[in-house]
């Protein structure tokens, strides 16, 4: 088992008109054994800005703590809000600064930019960028993630069917993953609000 | 068309009359069971290699330890109990190959015969195979002696079966239940591909017996009741679904009495999960709940 | 191969622990306290690899005195927690990352309330209602969720604790003989030590206050 599936995770972001949703799965685990089903893996940046951190547990926390200090620090130095790209070179560059020894985690960003146009974007463990117009996914469940989403994404869909679709994505794929799963998290952003949904999920 | 089957068949047929008698024979030397049954009425063919079970044993993971290229079906809650009316055989329904959920509808029940059940852990086309061929075994059995195996012979053929191929990488943790003939008493019996047999009041096997354990030891006594046995069984394997990412699905339940076993309907684990904790539905309780719909078309 | 349970009540933890020191096939000691007190309401027990052990939780134990002096306030259980995660975090990185499992609980005086954190050696951090670390993982928490309340009494606490220790001593190989459990509420931290008792031929334990020889039993 390789060490990105140790805890297990599940986490899925996608565009929406104006708006977009991220979502995650609650389990902790340590391989087989479900430690804590109340475990979320994305985090609020800002408020039209979350990141999610599928991948070993540890570097989840570790990479949550260093981008708050990151972004704090941005905040102080520029005196400006982060726009979503900005935090997306900034994470890819705290990974590949750890090229050698990475953090076991391919982070995701979804978020609203200044002109409140959906921002998506994924890498990988070492900081490779890679965009999306239509969705990203990661953790365990990714694989599974990826046929639920190429089925029900559809371009220009409003906030409700966005958050609709992401839900069912995560919940369908996160069915068939036994590493992750145990409820799941959705955020749906708009530029007027950011909406959090907890779902109920099976607990097998 | 017709005239191919016939020779399919013609031919599948004489391979298997044959096959009782030049059994030991043809095994690649791994010779008979000595056990007066004819059980070693197969041959499998191996990797034309130098070291074929090294092979097999490099490139099939029967468990979830190794990281083979190809991953049979495994993982596993079982459980068998005895108590005064028979025994209650109870199982999860996941098979999972890797990480991937292969199936939340498995049956991990062999009904042997009418009297007999056998449970799967490990290799589920091991447990199938082996536990089919056992059912084949009694029922030559019964037509030579006009009386029904007893479980404990039944057991004692598996164990000398997978006995022969000791240490070629099968994986099998099985329980051999039924109720014998003219006995007061039910019969449970553990097998598995070490060539272990046990008997005993209480098994448990798989990646979630230990959760399994845990409910069943607090709970159990042999003077229950049908409904009592039935709950705490149902309750077991609900927790070690619940711990357990290897486990899940549906539980499925049986009960042997000495008239012969009944099968329970399944019950979906998810429900069970609403059933025994209706305040917790995946939400911490500070929080709203969205109830979310699941729209047709798209299965769970 | 070592015991570590956590429950938590609505204003109190409980935690235990064994008491075996092991050293490859041999009992070094039979009475080791696998706790350390960090301050006047949190307790953390600790297992894992030799040495380790002792220098982390001593290195912690006194680092957090020291937060607690230089501040003039005991520090929240959620303050002890992050910051050993975040220094075994740290250590992960090095070239001796520390090898332990830990468990830390307490009391806030402040909101009334307890919580208890659950950290692997990989330094993952969850906060839960009730944990275990290891082997003896595999056979409490099936117990733990069947039988935990969130109403949950301080007796009926350990309770719970004896039959998780009841049912490793029954089903685990290397089950141990002797434990010691704490309890941290509002007015401080209660040790208790267990006794072990011969119920219809099983054995299982009662556990005794140090300080005023009151029993707890499982029944």
């Amino acid at each position: 088992m390789s060490i990105t599936q140790y805890n297990g995770s599940a986490i899925v972001a996608m565009t929406g008109k104006n708006c977009v949703v991220i979502g995650c799965d609650k389990r902790l685990g340590q391989q087989a054994l479900t430690v804590d089903m109340n475990f979320e893996k994305v985090f609020r940046v800002k408020d039209k800005l979350y990141v999610g951190l599928p991948g070993l547990a540890t570097d989840v926390q570790t990479l949550h703590d260093r981008i708050r200090y990151r972004v704090n620090m941005y905040d102080l130095e520029e005196e400006r809000a982060i726009q979503p790209d900005n935090l997306a070179h900034m994470i890819s560059n705290m990974l590949y600064q750890k090229r050698f020894g990475p953090y076991f985690c391919e982070p995701i960003i979804a978020g609203l930019t200044e002109k409140d146009e959906p921002y998506i974007m994924g890498m990988d463990l070492i900081g490779c960028l890679s965009s999306a117009p239509d969705f990203i996914v990661g953790g365990t469940a990714s694989d599974n993630l990826y046929g639920m989403c190429e089925a029900l994404w559809e371009p220009d869909l409003g906030p409700d069917d966005l958050f609709r679709s992401a839900s069912q994505a995560l919940l369908n794929a996160v069915d068939r993953d036994a590493m992750s799963g145990w409820g799941a998290v959705v955020h749906v952003i708009t530029p007027e609000k950011t909406e959090t949904y907890h779902l109920q999920g099976r607990q097998d | 068309m017709n005239d191919f089957k016939q020779q399919f068949l013609g031919d599948t047929l004489t391979k298997t009359l044959f096959s009782e008698t030049e059994a030991s024979a043809t095994t690649n030397g791994l010779g008979s069971t000595g056990s007066g049954f004819e059980t070693t009425a197969h041959k499998f063919a191996l990797a034309p290699l130098q070291k074929p079970v090294e092979f097999a044993k490099t490139h099939i993971d029967n468990t979830s330890e190794t990281q083979a290229r190809i991953q049979a079906a495994h993982g596993t809650t079982t459980l068998a109990f005895k108590f005064q009316h028979g025994v209650i055989v109870c199982t999860d329904s996941r098979a999972t190959m890797g990480n991937v959920i292969a199936s939340q509808t498995v049956k991990k029940v062999i009904e042997i015969n009418e009297f007999l059940l056998g449970t799967m852990a490990g290799g589920a086309a091991d447990c199938s195979f082996w536990e089919r061929e056992l059912g084949r075994q009694c029922k030559l059995y019964a037509l030579r002696n006009k009386k029904r195996i007893t479980v404990a012979g039944a057991s004692k053929i598996l164990r000398n079966m997978v006995l022969n191929y000791k240490g070629m990488g099968l994986s099998m943790g099985t329980m051999i239940c039924g109720w014998d003939e003219d006995t007061t008493d039910p019969a449970l019996f553990y097998v598995d591909s070490d060539g272990q047999r046990l008997e005993n009041h209480l098994f448990s096997v798989g990646s979630g017996s230990t959760f399994a354990y845990s409910v069943l030891d607090a709970g159990y006594h042999y003077n229950m009741e049908v409904e009592e046995a039935k709950e705490l069984a149902r309750r077991a394997i609900y927790h070690a679904t619940y711990r357990d990412a290897f486990s899940g699905g549906y539980v499925r339940m049986y009960h042997i009495k000495q008239d012969g076993w009944v099968a329970f309907d399944l019950q979906d684990v998810g429900e069970l999960d609403i059933h025994y904790y209706p305040e917790r539905k995946g939400v911490p309780d500070n929080q709203v709940q969205e109830e979310i719909i699941r729209p047709a078309g798209v299965s769970v | 191969m070592e015991t570590q349970i956590g429950i938590r009540g609505d204003n109190f933890v409980v935690l235990l622990s064994d008491k075996i020191v092991a050293q490859s096939i041999v009992k070094m000691k039979h009475n080791q306290d696998k706790m350390k007190q960090l301050n006047k309401n949190n307790v953390m027990s600790v297992t894992g690899e030799a040495g380790d052990v002792d220098s982390f939780s001593e290195y912690i134990e006194a680092n957090i005195k020291l937060f607690g002096l230089r501040q003039n306030r005991p520090l929240t259980t959620s303050e002890c927690a992050y910051w050993t995660r975040g220094t075994l975090a740290e250590a992960l990185r090095s070239r001796s990352p520390y090898n332990v499992n830990l468990l830390i609980g307490g009391f806030n005086p402040n909101t009334k309330k307890s919580s208890l954190y659950r950290i692997d050696y990989l330094s993952s951090i969850c906060e839960v209602p009730f944990a275990a670390h290891g082997y003896t993982s595999y056979f409490a928490y099936s117990l733990m969720d069947k039988e935990y309340r969130k109403d949950l009494t301080k007796e009926e606490a350990i309770k719970l604790a004896i039959r998780c220790v009841k049912q490793l001593d029954h089903r685990f190989l290397v089950g141990q003989p002797g434990f010691i459990l704490r309890v941290i509420d509002e007015e401080g931290i209660h040790t208790y030590d267990s006794q072990p008792i011969l119920e219809n031929g099983q054995r299982s334990f009662n556990f005794v206050n140090v300080a005023n020889n009151v029993v707890v039993s499982e029944a």
